[in-house]
């Protein structure tokens, strides 16, 4: 069952260009609340470019983004972004405590890095954790600070596949018991089939819209295997491909 | 015609040889005074630089700081050299080939004042006096008249030092010091180019007062390198009788050594001229004022015994006539 | 582990040994103690010294206005640096400033401190400007090299700037900080002493010195220099142990 959900925020004809360079040509949608969105296209297509701006991180040379003012958002990159001089415990503290303390700043970390099985590791500096520990931190960090909305740019790239399953399901796990608006920045078609509710696939630079999906099937019953799955993966792979 | 060429040239080349046998022969000596009193003793030979022995060719030097000269003297650049006579004692003691020629005039310390709030001694508590010569006779013997009075020079009193009586006297001229220990000629020339400034306290008198002398203190000293002693016993001689007819003519020319010393020793000939009575100039043969001289050095010894090299100077530092 | 260090101490035992031996000759060489003194000369002046009551006085007036100047050269250093990184036209406007002063001799700036100021604000306020640069640029450089990335992460989770500063900018830069601190702390010794020969403060090592020399003392100035060397030797040693405990804890 679909639930009519609010409209988190939109986007009208946003332009970007770097000098000469024309990333964004005119994008135009609109993300609704609690919704996975994923944005799928190949690299350097200005992905990340489409997040900073929807961050704050950059404006646009045209256009308007409506309904991001004062949402907080949480972010996670490729890379963990650990600081290395703090614990695991204390790197989630570092963004959380602007927003809570005492018992419950400890109850939230403990709770998050149990769920993505790292409370072992609470007193442990980065430097000694593995690439995809440090990154199942970073989730954590960003799903234990209290935001409106969860930025994702490419968050799984550089873990293997076994890591990259896990972690996605651990995430899924996650969001379902609070979910918030997610976006997912990603070139790789399974993970957006695996967590997305909409799809865009967008085009080499300038990046505009080509293909735009929905998958009605709850994340919790998705099988990679799952012939639909399979179909739409093909689609969306013919409209990467056909640039 | 022939004959007679050949005899000029026979004459021009006996010219040339004895002129190079003389040359070979020539000897240098080095001889440095400081700028300030001794210097003032030495003008006319400044001036005129006679001719004192043939053969012996002499360069005169005015030094302006006592550790330049300290320097020159140790490393042998100086073969005749005027200093503070504990210095004197000082590098005698520690080995360095010098002696005791001459005193070349006693005492002609002061202690100068702008305004008129010192009168004795004691007036110096808590005060910063400018004082010259770190370590020399006029630190010493400030120190020493300090004691005496019940004063400790590290706690009572501010000391600051300067390098050179130069410095000091045109920091005084300035204004920027208040009071100061100066030697004459500086005394008059820092009263004459700054009227705010008068003599408060004398160290001559305060000497005189505690030690119950007649002749005041050996300030200054002529020292000669050993080796030169040996060497040229009779140039060494003449030179002495020299300078101390210089020093006499000073004493009685004040006018005309005063024009002299603008010149050498960057004195202005006015302030110079009014200070030569005051200068204590008095050149005395270091064998005939043995004993004068050894007092004084068992005072510093008593005092400070560093400041003469922590022992008296035996005998040898005597040059014997 | 062990034996290496063990050996390492021996090497630098016989290194010293060497240094002392041949000092001993050159000073058997050199004939007078005023010239060159025996290193056993130098060691009776030495304990005379440190036997002596005056001593001390010196000793804890050099050290004082040594450990001021430095802790001064610090916290403003830390100050300035902070400001310069976080505030690039800050930088630009310090600049040309840190330039002139980390380019003048320090003998030009002690002798133009001796006109200005009194003999113990001399040796303070030249010690202070020639140390503080060297942590400026220390700190300044330490932010800089601060992974742009942890920047933009602070920023996009609205942390404060008063924790950005304290819980990141300073962990980042402490290794720059140490060093910093350890070349400056190494500098002041030096300076503090030219200083003080020149400007001759009435409690002081380098006045010390200086009446030795005066009085061609030359073992006294050979054993006060031994002490300035065990001093600055020692503030590294301290130096190094503070932080080492507390410098990469997290790797």
């Amino acid at each position: 069952m679909i639930a009519i959900n609010p409209i988190e925020f939109r986007l009208n004809r946003i332009t970007k260009a770097y000098g000469k360079l024309q990333v964004l040509g005119g994008l135009s949608f609109e993300v609704k609340t609690d919704r996975i969105v994923a944005f799928l296209g190949p690299s350097g297509c200005g992905k990340t470019t489409l997040l900073s701006l929807i961050a704050g991180l950059k404006t646009p040379d045209s256009g308007e983004i409506l309904g991001m003012e004062n949402k907080t958002l949480s972010y996670l990159f490729q890379e963990p972004r650990l600081l290395d001089w703090l614990t695991v415990a204390g790197n989630l503290s570092f963004v959380l405590k602007g927003r809570l303390s005492g018992e419950e700043l400890t109850k939230r970390i403990d709770y998050y890095l149990q769920h993505m099985e790292m409370l072992a590791y609470r007193n442990v500096y980065p430097r000694r954790l593995s690439g995809g520990q440090r990154q199942r931190v970073a989730m954590a960090r960003a799903l234990a600070y209290p935001s409106r909305l969860l930025l994702m740019d490419e968050p799984f790239k550089s873990l293997d596949l076994g890591l990259k399953y896990e972690l996605i399901n651990r995430f899924l796990g996650l969001w379902a018991s609070e979910p918030r608006t997610v976006l997912l920045v990603t070139h790789d078609p399974k993970e957006a089939l695996l967590l997305a509710d909409e799809i865009y696939v967008l085009s080499e630079k300038p990046a505009q819209i080509k293909g735009y999906h929905q998958i009605s099937v709850p994340q919790a019953q998705r099988q990679l295997t799952d012939l639909a799955l399979l179909q739409l993966e093909q689609e969306i792979i013919r409209e990467l491909i056909e640039q | 015609m022939r004959k007679r060429s050949l005899l000029a040239f026979f004459l021009v080349g006996l010219l040339l040889l004895s002129n190079t046998l003389m040359a070979r022969e020539e000897t240098t000596v080095e001889v440095m005074v400081l700028s300030g009193v001794t210097g003032l003793s030495f003008l006319p030979l400044l001036e005129e630089k006679p001719v004192i022995e043939p053969g012996i060719k002499i360069n005169y030097t005015v030094i302006s700081s006592p550790d330049q000269m300290r320097a020159k003297i140790i490393s042998g650049e100086a073969d005749i050299a005027t200093v503070p006579t504990n210095l004197a004692a000082i590098l005698y003691n520690n080995g360095i080939p010098v002696q005791l020629a001459a005193i070349t005039n006693w005492g002609v310390m002061y202690v100068v004042e702008q305004g008129s709030r010192i009168n004795s001694w004691t007036d110096l508590r808590g005060k910063t006096i400018g004082v010259t010569g770190k370590g020399s006779t006029p630190d010493i013997l400030f120190r020493y008249f300090l004691t005496a009075h019940g004063l400790d020079p590290e706690r009572d009193v501010q000391i600051q030092y300067y390098p050179t009586p130069v410095e000091l006297a045109h920091l005084a001229i300035a204004g920027k010091v208040e009071i100061a220990t100066l030697p004459e000629p500086w005394v008059t020339e820092v009263m004459s180019r700054n009227p705010g400034f008068r003599v408060c306290l004398d160290y001559q008198e305060e000497w005189e007062r505690l030690e119950q002398r007649k002749e005041s203190y050996a300030q200054s000293a002529l020292v000669v390198q050993t080796a030169l002693a040996q060497k040229h016993p009779d140039f060494l001689r003449k030179f002495l009788q020299q300078a101390e007819a210089a020093n006499n003519w000073v004493v009685k020319n004040p006018a005309a050594a005063g024009e002299l010393a603008k010149t050498h020793i960057m004195i202005s000939d006015a302030a110079a001229s009014a200070a030569i009575p005051r200068c204590n100039l008095r050149f005395k043969e270091a064998a005939t004022v043995k004993a004068e001289v050894e007092y004084y050095l068992a005072k510093l010894l008593s005092f400070q015994p560093q400041s003469i090299g922590g022992k008296l100077p035996d005998e040898g530092f005597y040059l014997q006539k | 582990m062990k034996a290496s260090t063990c050996k390492n101490n021996l090497i630098t035992l016989g290194s010293l040994l060497v240094l002392v031996l041949g000092w001993a000759l050159a000073a058997k060489q050199a004939g007078k103690e005023i010239i060159l003194p025996s290193p056993l000369v130098t060691f009776q002046h030495l304990l005379g010294l440190l036997s002596s009551a005056h001593f001390w006085r010196h000793l804890s007036a050099t050290l004082l206005r040594g450990l001021t100047g430095f802790g001064l050269s610090f916290f403003m250093g830390l100050l300035i640096g902070l400001l310069s990184g976080l505030h690039p036209p800050f930088k630009t406007f310090f600049q040309p400033w840190l330039t002139a002063i980390r380019s003048t001799p320090s003998m030009a700036l002690i002798l133009l401190a001796l006109i200005w100021f009194k003999s113990n604000a001399v040796t303070l306020f030249v010690t202070f400007l020639v140390v503080f640069p060297i942590i400026t640029q220390n700190v300044s450089e330490g932010l800089q090299q601060v992974d742009p990335q942890l920047k933009e992460l602070a920023r996009l989770y609205q942390v404060s700037t008063s924790r950005v500063i304290r819980e990141m900018y300073l962990p980042a830069i402490l290794p720059y900080l140490a060093t910093g601190a350890a070349a400056g702390l190494g500098l002041t010794w030096k300076v503090m002493i030219a200083a003080e020969v020149v400007a001759n403060p009435p409690l002081g090592i380098g006045t010390q010195m200086d009446l030795a020399r005066i009085f061609l003392q030359t073992a006294e100035v050979f054993a006060w220099t031994i002490v300035v060397i065990m001093i600055s030797l020692f503030f590294d040693r301290l130096l190094t142990s503070l932080l080492r405990r507390r410098l990469f804890y997290w790797e």
